[in-house]
């Protein structure tokens, strides 16, 4: 059985020395809210020993501190960097790696080893500071209520594969086999042929609500501009203003079934190669669809067709700016 | 009199004979949604019995796509205009949360006013919301911390308070007269001592938040240039899902959508003070650029300016944007710290 009370306190003796040896100048790890056994990303800066000792790691760090490097790029350009990641955050930060995102001599991670995550929702609020969260094989604990894995729904984690992750500094120990990566709804979804394919995914693509949630929570979603939406529109004084009219626009902002469409399927298709299935984008929709039903389309096309498998190797070139003489013709890719 | 008891099979057949469309939670939480009860379909027997179903109430009158016109470019040049029809058939909003149900009357508030918003004016028009007294709080109610409550009427066309197989209705105007006619046939009159005696079931204080909006206001407005916003939204990633999700935020934008070189729709669209081009200028001017400018509007709008020019708070204490945001942003926690509580 894991004791979380007991990992976290050893993260937090190693953020402390980290911070106090100068190794690094500020830390983004997950403290304890107002909301228990809810957590969020903080960056801690040195002398910060208030927020030190609110540092925790549990199975419900289920935000990405990687995300919180993304959105904060600027603020955070230039200083040494603390990281406390779990197994997919280390695979997103290989993605951002290999893309020149952030150079690697900047950052040094922090792992904990993670069984999977839990919906701090699905607990009742602990009473008082100092509750035990633990967990085993079969299922998480908070004091006294205990929740199986599958109860949470995450099937990203259910089916998480990272065991080979190596961070710079490691907590803990993993307390549960790691699953493998099922697509056995994949499977289903692809037997169906385009029209049966059409009929699963248009339900989904009509209940969008282009919150871009999805988009803005994914570790690996870094386009300064996005194609779709291009909410961060790098407008600047100088812009002609035929540019900013003629912008391309691929998908209107309609929320229709074939705007919404364009949308979640270009996602799917930049995703090749990049998701890492943390499955934060599904755990986030707020209409709860079941977006790893298409990432997953890209993942296992990366692994199946092209041996590719996504925030792996930091130093291999990107997937979709790679190419091998090895790699199969458009026939052989083809589902 | 405008106080009835009725058994609660009653207001199913009423409403079922008068053939409008019904509208009522089902479901809860991501997987939830207010959806139509068809024919024979049974309406919720009270309110509390799941958590609020994420999707908000206030698409069915005010829709996240709405197209407001259709244009067509002729062969000679001429331009042929449509505006779209926003008439809709009689609809009814059954056993809203009082959350829900006042957010109807903050709509109201903002897009009825001077200048009446035509999609939203016509389609209310033919709706009406039965609200229903609440029995359950859930980890982020807030309701008794905006200044309502599980009882408020605020919003409601007729208010029901479940009191075992019956009902007792409360009518507070007379958009539903022609249900309210079917109801009160026969009904036994209840009195005001009656229902308060029923009422201690729906009255109490959510504890979550503890904090009176109202008295906080003062304080916002000395707290605009905090540097607490920044911590604030350290975290945030500019997601529309705080908003999008909230029952009284109606940004809105609009835009042409081209089908092809000659037709084109125009459509309104939800929009969000969270999205970083919500306030781009052509120019590249922006002036909520960052994003703690932006969540400060968002807090703000709720928790003032709204406050300041209509008189009751635009929150209405659902508690979806703390439950659904995906970083543990958290409104209530923001107003107490701001408002000097914490």
């Amino acid at each position: 059985m894991r004791d979380y009370r007991s990992e976290s306190a050893e993260l937090r003796r190693v953020c402390a020395d980290l911070l106090d040896r100068d190794a690094v100048q500020c830390i983004v790890a997950w403290t304890e809210g107002e909301d228990r056994p809810r957590v969020r990303e903080t960056l801690i800066e040195k002398g910060r020993a208030d927020l030190i000792q609110k540092i925790v790691w549990s199975p419900f760090c289920t935000t990405s501190n990687i995300t919180f490097l993304k959105k904060n790029k600027a603020a955070l350009a230039g200083r040494k960097l603390g990281l406390v990641v779990k197994d997919c955050d280390l695979a997103a930060l290989n993605v951002l790696l290999q893309e020149h995102f952030i150079k690697r001599e900047d950052v040094v991670t922090i792992g904990a080893r993670c069984d999977g995550l839990a919906e701090a929702d699905q607990f009742p609020r602990p009473q008082g500071a100092d509750f035990p969260i633990t967990s085993d094989a079969e299922g998480v604990s908070v004091g006294q209520e205990r929740r199986r894995w599958e109860d949470f729904g995450f099937t990203a984690c259910t089916t998480c594969a990272y065991d080979y992750m190596r961070p710079d500094h490691l907590i803990g120990e993993y307390g549960r086999k790691k699953g493998v990566p099922e697509w056995k709804h994949l499977a289903r979804v692809l037997a169906q042929g385009p029209d049966g394919r059409r009929e699963h995914y248009a339900p989904i693509f009509d209940a969008c609500i282009r919150c871009y949630a999805c988009r803005e929570v994914c570790p690996v979603c870094a386009c300064v501009e996005c194609a779709i939406d291009p909410g961060e529109r790098a407008i600047t004084p100088r812009t002609a203003p035929a540019e900013k009219a003629c912008a391309p626009q691929w998908a209107s902002r309609e929320r229709r079934l074939s705007e919404n469409a364009v949308y979640l399927l270009t996602r799917t298709m930049h995703m090749a190669g990049r998701c890492i299935r943390c499955g934060w984008c599904e755990r986030s929709c707020p209409v709860g669809l079941p977006l790893m039903e298409l990432l997953d389309l890209s993942y296992d096309a990366a692994k199946r067709i092209y041996g590719y498998e996504a925030g792996r190797d930091p130093a291999a070139p990107p997937f979709l700016a790679s190419y091998a003489e090895a790699d199969p013709d458009d026939e052989g890719a083809g589902h | 009199m405008s106080l009835i008891r009725i058994p609660a099979a009653r207001m199913d057949k009423a409403l079922g004979e008068l053939g409008w469309r019904v509208m009522a939670p089902s479901g809860s939480g991501r997987k939830g949604k207010y959806v139509e009860v068809g024919a024979g379909g049974r309406l919720p027997r009270e309110c509390g019995d799941h958590t609020k179903p994420a999707a908000p109430p206030k698409s069915i009158i005010f829709p996240n796509n709405e197209l407001m016109l259709a244009y067509e470019l002729g062969v000679k040049g001429e331009i042929a205009v449509k505006e779209a029809d926003h008439s809709m058939g009689m609809t009814v909003l059954y056993g809203t949360p009082p959350c829900d149900t006042a957010s109807f009357h903050v709509l109201d508030s903002a897009l009825l006013g001077d200048i009446p918003e035509p999609g939203y004016a016509k389609k209310r028009e033919s709706f009406g919301v039965i609200g229903m007294a609440c029995s359950r709080q859930d980890r982020y109610c807030l309701c008794t911390s905006v200044g309502r409550s599980p009882r408020s009427t605020e919003g409601a066309d007729l208010m029901v308070y479940p009191d075992g197989d019956d009902l007792v209705v409360r009518k507070l105007s007379g958009r539903l007269e022609k249900l309210w006619a079917k109801l009160e046939q026969g009904a036994s009159r209840v009195s005001e001592d009656e229902l308060k005696a029923l009422e201690i079931e729906f009255d109490f204080r959510v504890e979550n938040f503890p904090f009176d909006a109202g008295r906080l206001a003062g304080t916002l407005r000395k707290g605009f240039d905090s540097p607490y916003w920044k911590e604030f939204s350290e975290r945030c990633v500019s997601c529309g899902i705080c908003t999008f999700l909230c029952p009284t935020c109606h940004c809105f934008d609009i835009s042409d959508a081209a089908a092809d070189e000659l037709n084109g729709r125009r459509v309104r669209t939800w929009d969000t003070c969270q999205f970083p081009e919500f306030t781009g200028e052509t120019s590249a001017h922006n002036p909520r650029k960052e994003k703690w400018a932006r969540q400060r509007q968002r807090v703000l709008h709720k928790f003032l300016y709204h406050f300041q020019n209509q008189g009751h708070m635009m929150c209405t204490g659902c508690g979806r944007c703390i439950r659904y945001c995906p970083v543990d942003i958290n409104i209530a926690e923001g107003v107490m710290k701001l408002g000097g509580m914490k």
